[in-house]
Order: C-alpha cells, then sequence, then structure tokens
C-alpha cells in the first residue's frame, strides 16, 4: 500500500472515512466526545454484540479482553445451571466412599487372618469415610448456593455489558485518534470480523464445557476433547525430537573438540592470570591498590565505600574467594564487553541486523541459565571457563542493546553537520556517535556488570569456584547466617567494581 | 578565451536540478517531466514529495546569493544539494566547474572538509565538545594538530565576539552564543562557499540584526561565496547581491533587490515584495531630470557644482539635499554629466515609491 502523506479531508470526512457505517451517529457522538461531554450514553451495537461489536470495528485487544470475561462468565452460569456446582465433591466424595469400603474390606481379612496391621488399616478406613462425609456435605452446600451463584454471574454478566456500552464510544474516539496518524489501523466495520470473532467464542466457549460439567458436552465433542487431552499427554513427539538434538550435540562435542579445548585454554589461562596476579600481593597491598584507584576515579565518598567493604571481605574470611571471584567476574565482564560493545554498535548503525540480532539477545536473557549450561559443560566440562560463557551468555545482552539505543538516539542534525564538515563514518562513529551515546552505553556496563555478579552463584553450581561456593554451600547446609554472610560478600563486590567503572558519572 | 573566464568565475552552478522524496521517484520523475504533473498531483498519483523541481543558477565567485520562499518550498532541500547531503534525482551540480555528483566518497568528504562551511537554523553544534572544540572540528576532522587548530579556533572565536567563552559548553549559551559558534565553525576551516540555511530565524530581531552585520562584514572581506537562505525580506536585501525566489520547489525569479522590486516576474513574487519600501533600491539614475536646454555639461562649473555618480543611492542625495543643496548634477561612469536632481525631484520621488 502506499504512503499518503498529505491528507486532505475534513473532521466530518475523517471521521466519515474511519467509521465506514453509522456514520452521522459517530459523527454527533465523537464531536461530544472530543468536546468534553461526560454524560455517557450506551451504543446499542456494543450493548447487543459485546465482543462481537469490538471485533468488528476492528478492535483486538479490547475483543479479547472483554470475550474472556464473558467467556467465563457464561461457562460459570452453564455449569453452575447444570448443576455443575459441587458436583467434583459428590464425585470426590463417592470415590473415597468406594475406597473406604475396599481398606474396610482388606482390614477385616486381615483381622481373619490374625495380621498386625488390621487396626491401622481400620483406622484408615474410618478416616476415608469421613472425609467422604465432609465432601458429600459441601457438595450439599454448593448446591444449595448455586441459585445464587447464577444470579450473581448473570448480574455480573449484565452489569458488565452495560458498563462497556456505556464507554464502548469512548474506546472507540481513541482508537479513532491512533487511526488519524496511522491509517493502517483497521478501519470501519468488517462482517467477516464479526464472523471470524463469533467462531473463536463459540468454539472457546463449547470445548471448555467439558471442564465445568464432564455431561454438559455432547458425545463427539467429549471425543474431541479427550483426544486433544490425549495428544497433549502423549511424548513420542518430543522423544523423538530429543533424540535427535541430543545426537546433534554429541556431534558437535566430538567434532568440534579441539576448538572447544583451544577457548577453555584460553579463557582458562586468563582467568589463572589475573587470579595469579591479584594472589601475589598480600590483601593490605591490594586494599590501598584498590582504594587508591577508586580515589582518583571516582572521589572520596566511593573510596570510602570501597575501604569499608574491602575490611568486611577480609574480616569475615572471604578474601581468597573474593579475588577468584573477581577474577572470574572481570574476565567475564570484560569479555562480555568485547563481544557487546560492537555488536551494540553494529545494531545501533544498521536496523536491520539489529532486527535479526534481537530475537537472539532477548533469547539469551530469557532462557533460563540451567537449559544453556547444560550444552556448555557438554562443549566445555566443567570449571571455570563454562562458567564464565555461562555469565557472558546471560551478562552481554544488556550491553549490546543500551549501546544500540545510545546510537540510535543521537540527534540526526548533529550527524548530519558531521557529515556536512567531512566526517568519515569512522570519525563519525567514535566523535560524535559514540561520545553522545556514552550514557546509554556506561548504563549498559553497569547491567552487565551486575547480570555477570548475579550469575556468580549459577557458575559456581559447575565448578567455577568464588564466593558462589560458598552460598552453594551455605544452601545446602540450610545455614542462613552463612548465607547472609557470603551474599552480602558478593554485593560488594558488585557495588565496587561498578563504581569503580563508572567512575564520577554517577557521582 | 573570454568564455574560459567567466567559467572561472562561476563558484556554484546547478544545472536542471530535480528533487523527488519517496520511494517511486524516478517513476513520478519521469511521469512530471512527461506529464508536468503539478506537486499535488504527484502526491496523490505517486505519494512522492516533489522538493526541488528544476532548479538552475549560478554562484559567481565572491558573490551572496539568498534564497527566499515560504515553509516548504524546498528551500533545505536545495542548499543540501550543494554538497552533496542530498543525492538529486536528476540534474547536475558543479563546484568550482566540478561536477560533485561525479565524486568518490572519499574526495566528495575531502571537498566537504574543505571547502564547504555550512551552518544549521538549529546550530547542530556538538553538545559534547567546548565552544573551542566545535569551532576547530571542521579543522579535527582534516587531521590537524590540537595545538594549531585550537590557535586557529581562538582567531576566529575573537572576530565572532565569543572571547571568554571558549570553554563553555552549548548548553551554557544563549542562542545567539550558539548561532555565533555555528558561523565560527563553519568560518574556521577558511571555506570558499558558505552554505547557511536560515542561520538567523530562531534569534530574536535585535540579535539577528547584529549577527547580520557580523557575518556580512566577515563573509565581504574574506571575499567568501555565500548561498544564505532565509525567510524573512529584510534579511535578504540587507544581505544578498542577488536574490532568488522560490516556490513550490521552482527557482520563479532570481535577480538584484532593485531587479526584482521594480520588476517582480509574477503576482507570488510581487506579493512577496509589496511590504518592502521601494526608496533604498532607487539610484539617482531613477530620479534625475534631463539638464535645462542651454546649460551643456561644459558650463557647468565643476569646482561649484556638486557632482555624484549615477549609482548613488537615494540615501546620498536626500542627506545633501537636506543640507542646503538645491542642484545636484549627476555624472555617468565616463565622467560625463547626464542629469541633475532637484529637492522637487527627490520629494516627488519619495512620494511615489515609499
Ligand atoms: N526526507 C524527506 N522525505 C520526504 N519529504 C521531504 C523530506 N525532506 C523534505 N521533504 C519535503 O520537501 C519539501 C521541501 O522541504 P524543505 O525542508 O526543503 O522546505 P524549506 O523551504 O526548507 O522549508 P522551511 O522554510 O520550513 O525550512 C516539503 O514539502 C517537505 O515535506
Ligand atoms: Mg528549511
Amino acid at each position: 500500500m502506499r504512503e499518503v502523506l498529505k491528507q486532505d479531508e475534513s473532521f466530518d470526512a475523517a471521521i466519515a472515512r474511519f467509521v465506514g457505517e453509522n456514520v452521522t451517529y459517530y459523527q454527533t457522538r465523537f464531536k461530544q466526545i472530543f468536546s468534553g461531554q461526560k454524560r455517557p450514553r450506551p451504543n446499542f451495537a456494543a450493548l447487543l454484540l459485546g465482543p462481537i461489536w469490538a471485533a468488528a470495528r476492528g478492535m483486538f485487544g479490547l475483543f479479547v479482553v472483554l470475550a474472556l470475561i464473558e467467556v467465563s462468565l457464561g461457562l460459570a452460569i452453564t455449569g453452575v445451571a447444570s448443576g455443575g456446582l459441587g458436583k467434583a465433591e459428590l464425585v470426590q466424595s463417592q470415590q473415597l466412599q468406594a475406597r473406604s469400603d475396599s481398606r474396610r474390606d482388606q482390614a477385616l481379612k486381615a483381622q481373619a487372618a490374625g495380621d498386625a496391621n488390621a487396626p491401622d488399616l481400620l483406622r484408615s478406613a474410618d478416616s476415608l469415610a469421613k472425609a467422604a462425609q465432609q465432601a458429600k456435605t459441601s457438595a450439599d452446600q454448593q448446591q444449595r448456593l448455586a441459585s445464587l451463584v447464577i444470579s450473581l454471574c448473570g448480574a455480573a454478566l449484565v452489569i458488565f455489558r452495560v458498563l462497556f456500552s456505556l464507554s464502548a464510544d469512548s474506546f472507540y474516539a481513541k482508537r479513532f485518534e491512533k487511526w488519524r496518524s496511522n491509517r493502517q489501523i483497521s478501519s470501519g466495520s468488517n462482517i467477516i470480523r464479526a464472523v471470524l470473532a463469533l467462531l473463536v467464542v463459540t468454539a472457546v466457549f463449547f470445548l471448555s464445557l467439558g471442564k465445568v460439567n464432564p455431561e454438559l458436552p455432547p458425545d463427539w465433542l467429549a471425543a474431541i476433547s479427550k483426544q486433544a487431552e490425549q495428544f497433549s499427554a502423549t511424548k513420542d513427539f518430543a522423544v523423538l525430537v530429543t533424540k535427535s538434538l541430543d545426537e546433534l550435540f554429541s556431534a558437535i562435542t566430538r567434532a568440534g573438540g579441539p576448538f572447544f579445548d583451544a577457548i577453555t585454554l584460553s579463557i582458562t589461562s586468563i582467568v589463572n592470570a589475573v587470579e595469579y596476579a591479584l594472589n601475589l600481593m598480600p590483601w593490605p597491598a591490594v586494599v590501598v591498590v584498590i582504594v587508591g584507584i577508586a580515589l582518583l576515579l571516582s572521589g572520596h565518598v566511593v573510596a570510602t565505600f570501597t575501604a569499608l567493604g574491602l575490611i568486611y571481605l577480609v574480616a569475615f574470611g572471604f578474601w581468597t574467594q573474593s579475588l577468584a571471584t573477581i577474577a572470574l567476574l572481570g574476565t567475564a565482564t570484560f569479555l562480555a564487553l568485547c563481544i557487546g560493545l560492537p555488536l551494540g554498535i553494529a545494531c545501533g548503525k544498521n536496523q536491520s541486523i539489529y532486527r535479526a540480532i534481537r530475537p537472539v539477545l532477548d533469547l539469551m536473557q530469557t532462557m533460563p541459565a540451567f537449559v544453556y549450561l547444560i550444552p556448555i559443560i557438554a562443549f566445555f566440562g566443567t570449571g571455570k571457563t563454562p562458567g564464565i560463557l555461562a555469565t557472558i551468555v546471560f551478562g552481554m545482552p544488556p550491553v549490546a542493546r543500551l549501546t544500540a539505543l545510545g546510537l540510535q538516539q543521537v540527534p540526526e542534525n548533529v550527524k548530519e553537520a558531521s557529515a556536512a564538515f567531512g566526517a568519515t563514518p569512522w570519525q563519525l562513529l567514535f566523535k560524535v556517535e559514540v561520545p553522545l551515546a556514552m550514557p546509554s552505553i556506561m548504563a549498559g556496563v553497569n547491567q552487565t556488570i551486575l547480570m555477570c555478579l548475579s550469575m556468580v552463584v549459577i557458575a559456581s553450581l559447575i565448578g567455577a569456584g568464588g564466593l558462589g561456593e560458598d552460598v552453594l554451600q551455605a544452601l545446602q547446609y540450610a545455614s542462613v547466617g552463612q548465607g547472609i554472610l557470603a551474599g552480602t560478600a558478593i554485593l560488594f563486590c558488585a557495588i565496587i567494581l561498578d563504581r569503580i567503572v563508572q567512575g564520577r558519572r554517577t557521582s | 578565451m573570454m568564455n574560459a573566464s567567466i567559467q572561472r568565475d562561476i563558484a556554484v552552478a546547478c544545472a536542471g536540478v530535480w528533487k523527488v522524496f519517496g520511494n517511486e521517484a524516478s517513476a513520478a520523475l519521469d511521469a512530471i517531466q512527461r506529464h508536468d504533473l503539478n506537486k499535488d498531483e504527484v502526491l496523490a498519483k505517486f505519494g512522492c514529495v516533489v522538493a526541488v523541481r528544476d532548479v538552475s543558477f549560478e554562484i559567481k565567485r565572491g558573490e551572496i546569493l539568498c534564497i527566499m520562499g515560504l515553509s516548504g518550498s524546498g528551500k533545505s532541500t536545495l542548499v543540501r544539494h550543494i554538497n552533496r547531503l542530498i543525492d538529486p534525482t536528476s540534474g547536475k551540480i558543479l563546484i568550482d566547474g566540478e561536477d560533485i555528483g561525479a565524486l568518490d566518497s572519499r574526495k566528495l568528504r575531502h571537498l566537504r572538509g574543505t571547502t564547504f562551511g555550512m551552518v544549521f537554523q538549529n546550530f547542530a553544534l556538538l553538545p559534547h565538545h567546548t565552544v573551542r572544540d566545535n569551532v576547530a572540528f571542521g579543522l579535527e576532522l582534516l587531521g590537524v594538530d590540537k595545538l594549531p587548530r585550537w590557535e586557529r579556533a581562538q582567531s576566529i572565536i575573537d572576530q565572532i565576539g565569543l572571547k571568554g567563552w571558549e570553554d563553555r559548553y552549548p548548553s551554557e549559551l544563549s542562542g545567539g552564543m550558539c548561532q555565533r559558534v555555528g558561523i565560527a565553525r563553519a568560518m574556521a576551516v577558511d571555506p570558499s562557499i558558505l552554505l547557511m540555511d536560515e542561520p538567523f530565524s530562531a534569534l530574536d530581531p535585535l540579535i539577528r540584526r547584529d549577527l547580520q552585520t557580523l557575518f556580512a562584514d566577515m563573509s565581504r572581506s574574506l571575499n567568501k561565496t555565500t548561498l544564505f537562505i532565509t525567510h524573512d525580506l529584510e534579511e535578504a536585501f540587507r544581505l544578498g547581491d542577488r536574490i532568488a525566489i522560490m516556490k513550490d520547489g521552482q527557482i520563479v525569479q532570481i535577480g538584484t533587490a532593485a531587479q526584482i522590486v521594480s520588476n517582480p516576474a509574477d503576482d507570488y513574487v510581487a506579493d512577496f515584495v509589496s511590504g518592502i519600501s521601494r526608496l533604498q533600491f532607487l539610484k539617482a539614475a531613477h530620479v534625475m531630470e534631463p539638464l535645462d536646454e542651454g546649460t551643456t555639461p561644459t558650463t557647468i562649473n565643476r569646482e561649484r557644482a556638486l557632482v555624484f555618480n549615477y549609482n548613488s543611492t537615494l540615501d546620498e542625495l536626500v542627506n545633501v539635499a537636506a543640507r542646503g543643496q538645491d542642484t545636484i548634477f549627476i555624472e555617468d561612469e565616463a565622467g560625463m554629466i547626464v542629469g541633475r536632481v532637484t529637492k522637487q525631484n527627490l520629494l516627488s520621488a519619495i512620494k511615489e515609491h515609499r
């Protein structure tokens, strides 16, 4: 469809084009609404048709919400009216009674045979009978409530419908406002949409009938629902796919062995080098150095905080573990930034790259860590490297996303001015776009650091070591105190790292 | 020989430039040229906007050409063609005789960096640079070292009256100061061509006048070729050597202020310039009357009589007349006395043209 930029039409003509049918009614109504008349008036089509009206008028979100509410109320009423209320309890009571009877038989037999647990069996049979009696009472009570429930639900349905019909024109007017600037939005009233909506509502209603009262649906429908339930319960297909996935991954593991080994080796050597370097100095020296850096980069408030945090780590015996964590985390964050920043820049510069990458980033952030831990362990074994890789997967997306966002928000006129002064693409990027996107990029770096830290415990699950191990131990022995201390230690590491990296920008 | 020297005198030349915005630009252009559609028809048929429509003009070296027109008449689009921030749908732009459409991206960047200075309506300063670094931005892009570029920036900053503000950021400046920075930034690379897109429109009248004077002085003394876009008729008449008036993407008239005022091409132009007082364009030549019978140029006592060139403005003549001079003799370029102006002539001219 061709985008027409210029529209030349009066207000009335626009409304007429939007509503399609019933033009004069909506013209007067919209004008009343837009001139601030608050007195609501029912829209009779909406009163009569409810969600179907919303669908016919192209408001699908509204349709879904309305249909859900009304269909649920309708199902409740039908269920109760057909005696569904208390039915579950009745069935339950019958089942319990049956079990109690059989238990009693067993007990009698055991008594006859002189078995020692006969009294136990008898007691259990008694309690089952009692439970059955209780269920029966509650079923009776509920059946007595039925008429009340029906009238309440019916009233709710009617009131809801009336309220909706009173506000329907306002909803439609809002829709009209949106449509005025975006003509792609569906307009007019369309019989096909209405029929489709009706079909959907009916289908959902009848398919759900079996749930509220098993006796209601006709046999063929019950058969269909049963088939569907069975289909969802069978695992054949899943087993098939699981098997081939397993095979695929073991093939990759076998084929990529040397490659994975190389990655493991290089990352492990980085971490070990960092950890070794950190361990070279005695803790007082390290504290002095870190506090000094904090003072230089971020001012005295952060430096004081850093000193306190480091002393905490030393005093509670977390020092070595903290260094291991910092080494792990530093490496993971560094690698995440090395990947995330260029990726973010590419995404910010090129919309189609961003569109392609974004689902992957979403996936990396939402996929539970344990899921990708499995292949990572398959490829890299246990230890520090898989821990770092898992951390990177989780920690990298924010910096990529926020870098892209920052670049996209650089004002167009500044970019144009730079081009007018002869900037090369690289100059534009590094002299203009990246500096202007810096606040956003730094927010991304901050998020990445924090995300990486939140993975410390999970990484230690696969043997990455560090403070996460303490937390894990605390979890195993359910020792609250140790858990809190170790958790606080992780917190301090995170805050110190982040504040130092953020520098004066935030202070 | 003659032709070549004229060629060398032309700094900027546009030949048949068209710009159509939209997905089906070339199809739309084809149809326009074949069927002579107007703007609205093209919009309805192709969903394309015709922003510039067959524009041709030349700017001589050192000349200031003002382009005027209503909002949406395509002025900004046109000026962005000159340094190829926008590529034309069809047509050619020649800078110093060279077709910039044919340049590769490296040469184009070099040309933009050295030959053009551009000033924007919304300033478009770099918010993360100080005034000094903003002014030096063009030099920075050219790879000039810090010290020399700071020195150059400082001298421009002094000239433009921003001394003492070098280390401030744009967010700390007023609009007028920001636009001074914008002008300084454009001047810093010492470009031969200035492109100004409504540089003063966002400023209040007093500051605008200040900056107009400042700009006119700088531009004249440095002999810059300038394409100056404006909304403001008085601004155009104050600054422009020549003025082009645009309407719906077309240039409807181009000429000196006097030509346009005394001889508007159509009703649109006439309407446009109707508000302006004609007096400032009247020259002695327009108001003088022939010499009396019997007075021949030779009988005038050159020692005692007052003689003015026939290009003198009415203003100058009025000044003299106000001091008591009754008759002013007018001579042509060769020094021949060709006529005279009396107080009566002056008064009736003022009555007629005010
Ligand atoms: N990128 C673009 N895409 C589509 N149409 C555009 C684009 N840029 C400009 N136009 C259209 O081109 C026409 C001329 O715009 P232009 O900005 O050149 O006008 P102008 O004379 O500078 O106006 P103003 O005085 O308001 O700045 C307008 O109709 C505008 O809608
Ligand atoms: Mg403009």
